[in-house]
Formats: structure tokens, C-alpha cells, sequence
């Protein structure tokens, strides 16, 4: 190393002393929290999304089963039950996929960042169709026999037509809300990756 | 740069874990706190970002393997962090205050001038000159920066150039053109 380029590591490293043990051992008391907290939260969400398959996809199930016979029940069933299953087997791979090594060069670390970026995209961008609409399709088939009691005539089924279309359009919305975050973070990543690889 | 500590077998003891954490910390924690003083303006983002980077640190470090460099290890984890840090402060910040335009480095009693403008110089740069200019200062080797870094030789060696010279003008007072990306 040069003069000149001594010089300026002296000036940038000078003045802090070393870590302080008092600040290290805060600082692993800090780190242990932090990752718990994140871990957590993590699990938590997760979590929500399996115990509502649990908790909901055997008594769908056993609606289907039961309500066999009477043909909108066991069939709005069905498509509820398919929907909470599809929806906890594909959070369970998802998550899997989710474990990214951080110890990568900066630019693997990034295009790294990228591919999950799409990964993302796509997952949430089609949830809709995979989960919510399915979902909310099997209920307002479930609730075909109570709405029409409640209202007789079309005013039943088009009370229906419109809960599925006021659920299914929200759940739309998010996911596009979503989507166009996520596409805003990537495009920062393929920004930093656009410069590296003008480098 | 040889490591002193061999891999984690998978049963590895908390207590070893956190010996290493703090030998770590004890040996770059320095150099991880100026580094958060380069990417982020205000001091309580900097203490946020350190304490993300040794999170990121105590989780990849069951994973360390010792045929590579601790340094070129713990700066790879410590930009990779730091740049998706700063790219998230900035979407939330985004509606209060474009990070850009917050006020940069201010000079705190006491503080040696020039250590001053050169934090300024660094935190003015580009997201690429940025993580070179602080390897180079905190005296990796070019070969060390490639591999934290991922460019290609040629590209280290001719940026290196260009910012060794933009930095030693700014200390020594001369002005620089602002070449931020």
C-alpha cells in the first residue's frame, strides 16, 4: 500500500477504539431478541395461514362428505376444502424456498435477490385465482340454499354474485397492490445489478 | 486473511457460538459501525443498520466455512445487508423525505475534520463506488474486493483508481465534482 493510500485509511479508521465488552455482550442479548422476535413473526404468519387449513379443511371436508346429496352444498365444500389445502401446501413450499444465503458476493447475493423477487411475483400475483377466488366461490355455493330462503328468486342469487364479486375483487386488489411493490424493490435490485454489470 | 476458526459441526454449542460472535465483534465492530455511518445519514439508522448486520452475522455464522476469508466473509454479509437496508429506509422514508437530499454527515464536536469530509465523500457516492471506496479504506486487498464484491478484476482496478484520487482531493480540500449515481 502506497503513502497516499495509508494516509486515507489512517484518517477513515481513526477515532473509534474497539467494541467495549459491555457493548458486545448488549449487543448479543440485542441479537438473540431481534432474531427471535423475526423468527416469530415469521412463524406467526405462517402459522395463520396452516391452522385456518387445520382448523377448517376437515370440517369442509366433512361438509362435502356430509352434504353430498345436496349437490351445491357438497360441491361448495369440496372447492373450500381444495382451496385451504392448496393454500397451506403452497406457504409450506414457499417458505422452504425462502432460506437465501447472505454470505454471497454482493452481486450473486442480488441476483439472488432478483429470482426471489420473481418467485414472489408470480406466487402473489396468482394467489388470487389459486386461493381466494376459490375459496370465496365454494362459500357463496355453500350459501346458495340459505340466501335463496332469505331472498326467493334472482334477489338471492344475485346477493350472492355480488359477496363473491365484492370478496374476490378486494382479494384482487391487494394482491395487485402487492405485486406492484414488489415489483418497485425489484426493479432497485436490477438497478444496482445494471450498474455493477456496467462496471 | 486465514481463519482462525474451523466449521460448525451441527450440534455447535451456544456457548462457542457466542465466543466467536463476540471475537467478531471485538475485531470488526469498528469497522462495521463506519461502514453503517457510509450508508445511512442519521444516527439512529446507523445503530439500526449495525444491529441488522450482526443479526445477519449471528445467522449465517453456523454456515461460515473456513476455507474462506473471515474479513471478505463478514463484509460480503455486511453489504449485502446494508444495501437492502438502506433500499428499504428509502421506500419508507420516500413520502417524508427523499434520503438524497437528507442532510449528510454532520460534524460533530471534536471530530477531526478531515475524517469528516471523507464519511461526506463516501456517503455521496454511488451504491458500487460506495462499497469499494469503503473495502479500499478499510484495507482490503483488489482481490479481496472482487470477492466481496463480485465484479470483475479490471472493473475494481479501474474504479479503485478514479476513487483513490476523488477522495484524496476531497481530504486534502480540493473540490470534486459530485459524481453520485
Amino acid at each position: 500500500m502506497s503513502g497516499p493510500d495509508e494516509e486515507l485509511q489512517k484518517v477513515w479508521q481513526e477515532g473509534r477504539a474497539n467494541a467495549a465488552e459491555q457493548e458486545i455482550s448488549l449487543m448479543i442479548r440485542l441479537v438473540r431478541e431481534k432474531q427471535r422476535s423475526f423468527q416469530d413473526l415469521s412463524r406467526a404468519q405462517n402459522m395463520t395461514v396452516y391452522v385456518l387449513a387445520l382448523s377448517f379443511a376437515p370440517l369442509t371436508g366433512l361438509g362435502a362428505w356430509k352434504g353430498h346429496p345436496w349437490i351445491p352444498f357438497g360441491l361448495g365444500y369440496l372447492i373450500m376444502t381444495l382451496a385451504l389445502v392448496a393454500g397451506a401446501a403452497v406457504t409450506w413450499v414457499a417458505h422452504r424456498g425462502m432460506v437465501r444465503p447472505i454470505d454471497l458476493s454482493v452481486h450473486d447475493y442480488h441476483r439472488q435477490l432478483l429470482r426471489w423477487y420473481d418467485q414472489c411475483i408470480r406466487l402473489t400475483a396468482t394467489s388470487s385465482y389459486w386461493f381466494a377466488i376459490p375459496l370465496f366461490l365454494g362459500a357463496s355455493v355453500v350459501l346458495y340454499y340459505p340466501a335463496l330462503r332469505l331472498l326467493p328468486g334472482p334477489w338471492g342469487l344475485a346477493l350472492l354474485a355480488l359477496l363473491f364479486l365484492a370478496l374476490s375483487g378486494y382479494c384482487i386488489a391487494t394482491s395487485v397492490r402487492a405485486v406492484a411493490d414488489l415489483r418497485r424493490r425489484k426493479s432497485e435490485v436490477q438497478g444496482l445489478l445494471e450498474e455493477m454489470d456496467r462496471a | 486473511m486465514s481463519c482462525k476458526f474451523s466449521p460448525f459441526p451441527k450440534d455447535y454449542l451456544d456457548v462457542e457460538m457466542e465466543a466467536e460472535f463476540s471475537r467478531l465483534l471485538a475485531a470488526h465492530g469498528p469497522a462495521l459501525r463506519r461502514l453503517a455511518a457510509a450508508y445511512m445519514q442519521d444516527p439512529s439508522d446507523q445503530q439500526d443498520l449495525f444491529q441488522e448486520i450482526a443479526v445477519a452475522l449471528w445467522t449465517a455464522l453456523p454456515r461460515f466455512r473456513a476455507q474462506a476469508s473471515e474479513r471478505t466473509w463478514l463484509y460480503r454479509i455486511a453489504h449485502n445487508v446494508a444495501l437492502t437496508w438502506r433500499a428499504r429506509r428509502h421506500r419508507e422514508t420516500r413520502s417524508e423525505e427523499p434520503l438524497e437530499e437528507a442532510a449528510l454527515a454532520s460534524p460533530v464536536p471534536g471530530d477531526d475534520h478531515r475524517r469528516f469530509v471523507l464519511l461526506e465523500s463516501v456517503q455521496r457516492l454511488g451504491p458500487v463506488d460506495r462499497q469499494l471506496a469503503l473495502l479500499y479504506l478499510e484495507g482490503l486487498s483488489a482481490r479481496e474486493m472482487e470477492e466481496v464484491t463480485g465484479l470483475a478484476a479490471n472493473a475494481v482496478g479501474v474504479r479503485l483508481n478514479r476513487l483513490r484520487h476523488k477522495l484524496a482531493a476531497a481530504v486534502s480540500g480540493k473540490e470534486v465534482r459530485d459524481e453520485r449515481a
